[in-house]
């Protein structure tokens, strides 16, 4: 009776929340996409083996003869083998499978632009060989939408983490190392990234910012920054 | 030799613990020293070294499993008891092995 309009009226609430900056589950791009699509598909798993479980605690407790037909040794086997093993390895396997698609082994599209991102405690800074040895950025990452970006990570001391939540998984930033991420932004704009790895005290406020540019004005762009002219 | 059956109990998850930590350690060196881009035949140099240490560890597995069915000695109950349960700890450890090691097989190395 009175539920409906409270559902109404909560739901958008509560799928609010999913949005935002730093929201994986408002992906910009088909990698975070994939990852997204991972932790919906985990939810919706969750959702239904948790109500398998409830309903058969009611039906014990409503109709006692339920399940007498298999012994407890069965129901061991079939609650504690049969089920979570299938699920786990149709799990791992669709895990492992998204995990290929996001370091792009199963991919023919062409890089569109390659950029290296340098972690130091607490700061982020970014070159750009495609376009020049000495081109940098620091705070702001520029790439070009609608491509996939190629991104080499390391960290300058410490193991810190690159994380874009709306773009892309996130990779670790090892000390001499270097680790590598795919990354697409399907339109133009600005989006939040952070250290997603605990790396002393500065750590939360080592924040970034990626702009995605059109692809026929990213070049210019980046120019327009080295050049020192404010780019419009 | 008659081997304790809580020692059997063990034996099947340490060689598991232990086949996990050889195969990351022998999969991140070769990907330091560029095993993954020596080929023999179809498959790399890499490849092949993993998937000689599964089938290794698979063997070891499989001939402990096969010798605690052997076990002659039932002279009581606990013993045979704890004999059947490292038995099963043994099946256990075998299929943990296939499933959890299997990406080695597919997925990218480096």
């Amino acid at each position: 009776m009175f539920h409906r309009p409270i559902l109404a009226s909560v739901a958008p609430l509560i799928l609010a929340s999913c949005s935002g900056d730093l929201s994986a589950l408002d992906p910009a791009g088909p990698y975070a996409g994939a990852i997204a699509d991972l932790w919906w598909i985990m939810l919706a798993g969750a959702m239904a083996i948790l109500t398998l479980v409830i309903v058969l605690f009611g039906l014990v407790l409503f109709r006692p003869d339920f399940g007498r037909s298999l012994s407890a040794k069965g129901w061991m086997i079939a609650g504690g083998l049969f089920l979570p093993v299938p699920v786990l390895i149709a799990l791992m396997t669709y895990g492992m499978a998204q995990g290929e698609y996001l370091i792009g082994a199963w991919q023919n599209e062409p890089v569109m632009a390659r950029v290296e991102a340098r972690g130091a405690m607490w700061r982020w800074d970014f070159r750009y060989p495609d376009i020049g040895a000495d081109m940098s950025t620091t705070e702001t990452l520029h790439i070009p939408a609608g491509g996939v970006v190629e991104v080499r990570v390391t960290s300058a001391d410490v193991v810190h983490s690159f994380w874009i939540p709306r773009l892309a998984g996130k990779i670790d930033a090892v000390p001499g190392h270097e680790t590598v991420l795919r990354i697409k932004a399907d339109v133009p704009g600005r989006y939040a990234g952070i250290c997603a790895e605990y790396c002393g005290a500065g750590h939360a406020g080592m924040r970034f910012t990626v702009e995605a540019h059109a692809p026929e004005t990213y070049r210019q762009k980046l120019n327009a920054l080295t050049a020192e002219v404010p780019a419009s | 030799m008659r081997v304790s059956p809580f020692i059997q109990i063990l034996t099947g998850f340490i060689i598991w613990s232990a086949a996990f930590l050889l195969l990351y350690a022998t999969q991140a060196t070769g990907c330091h020293l560029g095993w993954h881009e020596l080929d023999i035949g179809p498959v790399s140099v890499l490849r092949l070294l993993l998937t000689t240490i599964f089938v290794l560890v698979l063997a070891l597995l499989g001939g402990l499993f096969w010798s605690a069915r052997q076990v002659k000695d039932r002279s009581a109950d606990t013993s045979e008891t704890l004999t059947q349960i490292a038995t099963t700890v043994h099946i256990a450890a075998i299929v943990s092995t296939l499933i959890t090691f299997s990406g080695l097989f597919w997925l990218t190395l480096c």
